[in-house]
């Protein structure tokens, strides 16, 4: 038995390579508003393990559908004989060169491809498209109709009484909100259409769930590391003798900030390329976002935890404990307000270090100052950097590849972190296995913190995308 | 079924593996260990085994850097223990020489190879201890490190330089590598550093062994003690019956008598012996000490020795058993091995066809000023009536409704009847009224063309895309759509061919 291929297929520009792109997640398939965008067909194996468990074809759609019925229908002798004057109508014009289209999206249906057949729900039924699917009929191959919708209004019922007429299975799908449940539910229509297909639609969807749960572990692993490596980042700088400290201070602050930034990004990367998003382009706005958000009170307290949290998570003190800023060589508080102030604290320790005060490089014994920023010592900071990460998984992993447009990470103004409404229990047990992390020096005991906070953040990573609110 | 046995080859090399893992891409790591995973036929639950014959396959054929540092560090071993039992045949000679006049003295060989490695022993003990146990011995830990440093074992490496230079690259990559791991395989470095020490010792106690039998053998030795410390023989004797304890049972002739202790003490000074007259004393007495010096190296010097070398053994192997391959980069690894890989984008990547040229697009007011006439032609649009049309029309292009015809229906007879309207060339511009949704097809181009033909060149095509409103009237075409069309009716290149704007809105 042949693994089952499906043709998509459809008026021009209805969104047939959009649904291919959304199913094969793959963000690199042209789908633009001008027509014509897709010229030949392609093909779209899901293979596991180089295994083809089935094939999409985009093809280009129906340019000329009532001319080819009409020519069909002068030929028509019985109806048993209607795919065969399908074929011939292909094979004549591949002499005459007409019909370039329509040639081009026959070809596999006639090689036996199931029918995915695409209309815009959100455009009136015009009696037209019935060209199109008396043709899809007259081939005689299993068929399945899927109203899209690209546009705001709804004309999904006058669709479905005339695809009814056409088509054994109708079914909505909406190709730039396609989640991964909603791609699941389409695969279980798949099964329908023949019942030889089924297991290997079977084995599909099972190969597609053990995916998705390795995805969600990868990036739960991944956003572990990042908070692991944010905490424990330091920055050093040495600083001569007698001199103003306030520039090396101010420049270390940058870099540090630009590092915090940095394996943000970097994360993002990972969790995107896990997805499947290759092309993905975050919103410049999201990036000064980045920019600002970490440092900006504001921001903080809209994600993270209120102080009323804090306290009862116990880590109010901390926080204030954290703000607490020294520079033992200078004997003085710096970063006081300007950076962070008010009750979140300062985003770094700084250690002043009288005893590191000389430093000897390779025999010699320099003079000066050693500055260091990090760790971080702020507890709300670990916060933050889980909510944006959610908020970011969120996004990408209920994104379909079908759309174009920039990722915009802009959390709306009035949430709340995603954080912030764990139940007390849970969050204490975060922020446990945060304080592991924090504390843990020895590489192998820090691998197991961070597995231990993967685990804690892989059930985030599931609830921030099942319970939608 | 026992774990396979993982050797330190194996451990280097997925050491060495890993690091050159990690600057690849996920991708094509993922797609190298699932077809590995796939042809290794082993129980995935069986994570350990997995990882080695994954190991064997990825290292390839010929030697790897493991077992190349193995090699290394083998025939380092052995030439330590080379060295060990020439310095101990060395060190066992010289305190064994015998030149015929004085007879050779007890009390170093004791020292030496009795006391000395008994109290190296309790070193080793120490430096065994894990840390915790020495939280309250103060200065322990340093004293440990110490100790460690210090260790012979780590001389093996450097003697390993006799091997070719590859080898010893191999050794130094293959020991740094693990020390970077040092939690995780710390110990397993240790016992194995310690094996090669006790190997060492032994050898030297075997050369010296030897070194004192070949004299016992070969030549008559004359035994005798002496110290400058004040040491009554009765002392010196009760310390000898203490040391004999452990085969006093067995080899009587073994436990020097007091007799013995007394008979051979010895001052250098005048080279007389003191104890019994002033003669020499009996020759036989003299060389009763070698066997309690023999047994004394054999119970204190080697059999330790011995023992510690096993135990470093089993300790080694134990803590190669121990290394649980569970931390992060092989956990992935593991999944990269169990996890099928799933494919599911574009066979080939396409570009997709260039973008249509920008067009403008006209408004109404610019074609028809002041009502002049127009001729429609209402494409597709079979659900508007002909006085619908005629009032949408006529309001939104400015002009006045000469003659509807519809065409672009289901129907191909449609487009024909349509086109038969215009056997005279008009003196009006023709309208064709699209639906501003709906991109223009094949169909639609084609059939401009051949109104062209039958219009002539010169009398002006207007197409004039129409958007219908949620109610019944008709409103302004979405911009993007008019941008399409507008592009791809330039793209027609008939001069006289243009999109004009129903609601007559531009920008
Ligand atoms: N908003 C929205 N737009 C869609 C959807 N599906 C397709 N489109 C848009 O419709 C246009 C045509 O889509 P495309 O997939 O290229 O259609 P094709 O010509 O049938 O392959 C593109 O501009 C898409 O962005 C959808 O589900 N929602
Ligand atoms: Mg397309």
């Amino acid at each position: 038995m042949e693994p089952p291929v499906f043709a998509v297929v459809g008026h021009v520009n209805k969104g047939k390579s959009s649904i291919v792109a959304a199913l094969a997640e793959d963000d690199s398939v042209p789908i633009a508003r001008q027509a014509r965008t897709t010229r030949a067909n392609q093909i779209f194996p899901l293979r596991v393990d180089s295994r083809t468990l089935f094939t999409l074809i985009d093809t280009p759609g129906f340019e000329q559908a009532r001319h080819a019925l009409a020519w069909m229908r002068e030929r028509e002798t019985s109806a048993a004989e209607r795919s065969n004057i399908v074929a011939e109508f292909v094979r004549q014009h591949e002499q005459t060169g007409e019909f370039p289209e329509e040639r081009e999206l026959l070809r596999p249906i006639l090689d036996g491809a199931g029918i995915l057949y695409v209309v815009d729900g959100s455009r009136p039924f015009s009696p037209r498209y019935e060209a199109e699917m008396e043709i899809l009929r007259w081939t005689g191959r299993p068929r399945m109709a899927m109203i899209n919708r690209i546009g705001e209004r709804d004309h999904v019922e006058e669709w479905r009484q005339a695809l009814d007429q056409y088509f054994s299975l109708v079914r909505p799908f909406n190709a730039h909100a396609a989640d991964f449940q909603i791609r699941l539910q389409l695969l279980y229509g798949f099964r329908e259409l023949r019942e030889e297909w089924r297991p290997f639609v079977d084995e599909a969807i099972h190969a597609l769930e053990a995916e998705r749960e390795r995805r969600r572990r990868r990036s739960a692993r991944a956003i572990a590391d990042m908070v692991g490596d944010q905490l424990a980042l330091t920055l050093d700088k040495r600083v001569p003798d007698e001199v103003d400290l306030a520039p090396f201070r101010r420049q270390l602050e940058e870099q540090y900030r630009e590092a915090l930034r940095q394996r943000e990004r970097k994360e993002r990367d990972e969790v995107e390329d896990l997805y499947q998003h290759r092309r993905l382009r975050r919103q410049e706005s999201e990036l000064s976002l980045v920019t600002d958000d970490l440092f900006d009170e504001t921001v903080w307290l809209r994600l993270g935890l209120t102080r009323k949290q804090l306290a009862a998570t116990g880590l109010l003190g901390g926080v204030l404990v954290g703000g607490g800023i020294d520079l033992a060589a200078g004997g003085a508080t710096f970063l006081t307000g300007a950076l962070i102030g008010g009750a979140i604290g300062g985003v770094s320790g700084w250690l002043g270090t009288r005893s590191l005060a000389k430093i000897s490089i390779q025999g010699l014994r320099l003079g000066g100052r050693l500055l260091r920023i990090g760790p971080m010592r702020n507890p709300q900071f670990a916060w933050i950097a889980l909510d944006r990460a959610l908020l970011h998984y969120a996004l990408v992993s209920q994104r379909s590849h079908a759309r174009r447009d920039e990722l915009v990470l802009e959390p709306d103004g009035k949430q709340q972190g995603r954080t912030s409404q764990l139940p007390l229990s849970e969050r204490r047990e975060i922020e446990a296995a945060l304080t592991r992390v924090r504390k843990e020096k020895d590489p192998d005991f820090q691998d197991d913190a961070r597995e231990d906070l993967a685990g804690k953040i892989e059930g985030l990573l599931e609830r921030a995308v099942s319970g939608k609110g | 079924m026992p774990s396979p046995q993982l050797t330190l080859a194996d451990l280097i090399d997925l050491e060495a593996q890993m690091g050159r893992d990690a600057g690849l891409d996920r991708e094509t790591l993922r797609r190298r260990d699932r077809a590995i995973g796939r042809e290794i036929s082993v129980a995935p639950t069986d994570r350990r085994e997995l990882i080695l014959a994954w190991l064997r396959r990825v290292r390839g054929l010929g030697d790897s850097t493991g077992e190349r540092a193995a090699r290394a560090l083998a025939a380092g071993t052995w030439l330590l223990c080379l060295i060990g039992l020439v310095a101990g045949a060395g060190a066992g000679a010289a305190l064994f020489h015998y030149d015929g006049v004085r007879p050779v003295n007890v009390v170093p060989i004791l020292g030496l190879f009795v006391a000395l490695p008994f109290a190296l022993l309790l070193l080793l003990v120490l430096a065994a201890a894990p840390p915790a146990w020495l939280t309250w011995l103060p200065g322990a830990r340093a004293l440990q490190d110490l100790l460690r440093f210090l260790s012979p074992g780590r001389l093996a490496p450097a003697l390993s330089r006799i091997m070719p230079s590859r080898f010893r690259r191999s050794l130094d990559e293959g020991l740094g590598n693990l020390r970077s791991f040092d939690r995780l395989y710390g110990r397993v470095r240790f016992w194995l550093l310690a094996g090669i020490s006790q190997a060492f010792l032994v050898s030297l106690q075997i050369g010296a062994l030897a070194a004192a039998m070949a004299l016992v053998i070969f030549t008559d030795l004359a035994f005798a003690w002496s110290t400058t410390l004040q040491v009554p023989a009765g002392t010196f004797h009760a310390i000898t019956h203490v040391i004999s304890t452990p085969w006093a049972a067995f080899a009587p002739e073994a436990v020097p008598s007091l007799d013995l202790v007394e008979a051979t003490r010895y001052f250098r000074q005048g080279g007389t012996f003191v104890g019994v007259g002033d003669g020499a004393p009996n020759v036989v007495l003299l060389g009763r000490w070698w066997p309690f010096l023999v047994y004394g190296i054999l119970t204190y010097g080697l059999l330790p020795r011995v023992l510690t070398l096993g135990l470093s053994q089993w300790r080694y192997r134990a803590a190669l058993r121990r290394i649980g391959l569970n931390h992060a980069p092989l956990q992935e690894l593991y999944e990269r091995l169990t996890q099928p890989v799933i494919e599911s984008r574009a066979q080939s990547e396409t570009a997709g066809a260039p973008a249509a040229a920008a067009a403008e697009t006209l408004s109404a007011g610019e074609v028809f000023a002041g009502q002049s006439p127009c001729a429609i032609i209402a494409w597709d649009l079979p659900e508007s009536s002909e006085a619908q049309i005629r009032e949408e029309a006529g309001r939104g292009l400015k002009c006045a409704v000469e003659g509807i015809v519809f065409a672009g229906e289901l129907d191909v007879a449609t487009d024909e009847r349509a086109l038969d309207r215009f056997r005279e060339r008009p003196d009006t511009p023709v309208v064709l009224l699209v639906k501003s949704w709906e991109s223009p097809t094949r169909d639609l181009t084609l059939f401009l063309e051949r109104l062209r033909k039958r219009l002539g060149d010169g009398v002006p095509i207007l197409v004039a895309p129409v958007e219908f409103q949620t109610g019944d009237g008709w409103g302004p075409a979405e911009r993007h759509d008019l941008a399409e069309w507008a592009g791809r009716m330039k793209a027609e290149g008939d001069p006289w061919l243009r999109t004009v704007d129903l609601a007559g809105r531009r920008d």
